[in-house]
């Protein structure tokens, strides 16, 4: 009977830190539906990202190496995220 | 008369579309119409053993369609003695046996003498998916609540919006009431929610499904089994009745707990 008690305790408090792993299964298959329903090839992707880094590089001085580029969720939007590196903060428009 | 075609399609293998079919099938015959359910699942014909007609076949799908016999003669009236009518999947050919316009062709002869015509798609997204779609005006989406099954079924249901198809509607096959409870299982509000479609049926996990097939009985003349039942309220739903959808809980009063503590209970889930 002890045994039984302990075991019974011992489920509840097993329960109580365990995570809903229904909830990270939402979240997972939110953004996998999202790439999915995207279907965008990487190369456009990537054609994407260079065009959008030469417009930008037209207006500021960027650093060429460094370019974040990605689709993410944020909440219930799909957003495109990009980070670019702004350089020479004394002169930021590029020399023609 | 002009009969409805609807396919049953899940993209992921062994979510139960053939039990839906089956089940689904005999429900509306039930209901006093003339069915017929065609497995366009050739290669892999299975419909047959789960209604438990397998050893009535003698012409498949593939011979009405190179017109080997008759439309009539490929079709196997069930053992219930229901207006309902199984035409087999071919066994021993492939997938490219048939194009989708011959299957067209054949569900729109069936349609002028039947009510329904229900097609058991094949898993996958290949020839066998495309015949099936294209002969059908509507698609019943089967899933279970688990990533794997509810990914796939979002990309059917991409693919049926490109082929112009209706917006499909989605059965929740196998829902284990106490995993939702404990969390540990995605319910109805999340699978919508990731999949924005409109929820035909919620069908509970239901050991009762396994022995109907095993004895090849569908589930649905099963009157204590809670999947049957719930199949039941999905041909209703289908036939246009409003019939509201109901939670799916596993019966936690004292006793069933007791019962399940001392494994009396196989399943004590109600149905939706």
């Amino acid at each position: 009977m002890l045994e039984f008690l302990r075991w019974l305790l011992n489920q509840r408090d097993f329960d109580k830190e365990r995570e809903n792993t229904k909830d990270t299964a939402r979240q997972r298959l939110q953004l996998v539906l999202m790439h999915d329903r995207l279907d965008l090839p990487p190369d456009t992707m990537e054609s994407m990202k260079q065009e959008i880094y030469e417009v930008v590089a037209r207006y500021l001085v960027v650093e060429e190496d460094f370019m974040e580029f990605e689709i993410r969720r944020l909440d219930e939007l799909m957003v495109l995220v990009s980070n670019i590196q702004v350089k020479e903060l004394d002169r930021l428009v590029p020399a023609t | 008369m002009k009969g409805r075609t609807i396919v049953i399609t899940s993209g992921k293998g062994g979510v139960g579309k053939t039990t839906a079919t089956a089940n689904i099938g005999t429900g509306l015959a039930m209901r006093g119409h003339k069915v017929v359910v065609i497995d366009t699942d050739i290669g892999l014909r299975n419909l047959d053993v789960v209604m438990g007609l397998e050893n009535r076949i003698v012409y498949d799908l593939v011979n009405v369609i190179e017109g080997v016999c008759k439309v009539n003669q490929a079709m196997i009236h069930d053992k219930s003695g229901y207006e309902l009518y199984l035409i087999p999947a071919a066994q021993t050919r492939d997938k490219n046996s048939i194009d989708p316009e011959q299957l067209r062709d054949l569900c729109a002869k069936l349609e002028e003498d039947y009510d329904y015509v229900l097609m058991d798609c094949p898993a996958g997204i290949e020839q066998g998916f495309k015949n099936a779609i294209s002969a059908a005006q509507e698609a019943i989406i089967v899933t279970t609540p688990e990533v794997s099954a509810i990914r796939d079924a979002d990309r059917v249901i991409g693919l049926l919006e490109a082929a112009e198809m209706q917006r499909p509607k989605l059965i929740i096959n196998r829902i284990n009431p106490d995993m939702v409870k404990r969390g540990d299982m995605m319910d109805q509000r999340d699978v919508v929610s990731l999949l924005a479609v409109e929820v035909l049926g919620l069908v509970p996990a239901d050991e009762r499904t396994i022995t109907a097939a095993n004895k090849g009985v569908p589930v649905v003349h099963d009157k204590k089994a809670p999947s049957g039942a719930a199949f039941l309220r999905i041909a209703a739903r289908v036939d246009g009745d409003e019939v509201p959808l109901m939670e799916i809980e596993s019966k936690s009063g004292l006793m069933a707990k007791f019962k399940g503590l001392i494994g009396i209970n196989g399943s004590a889930y109600s149905h939706a």
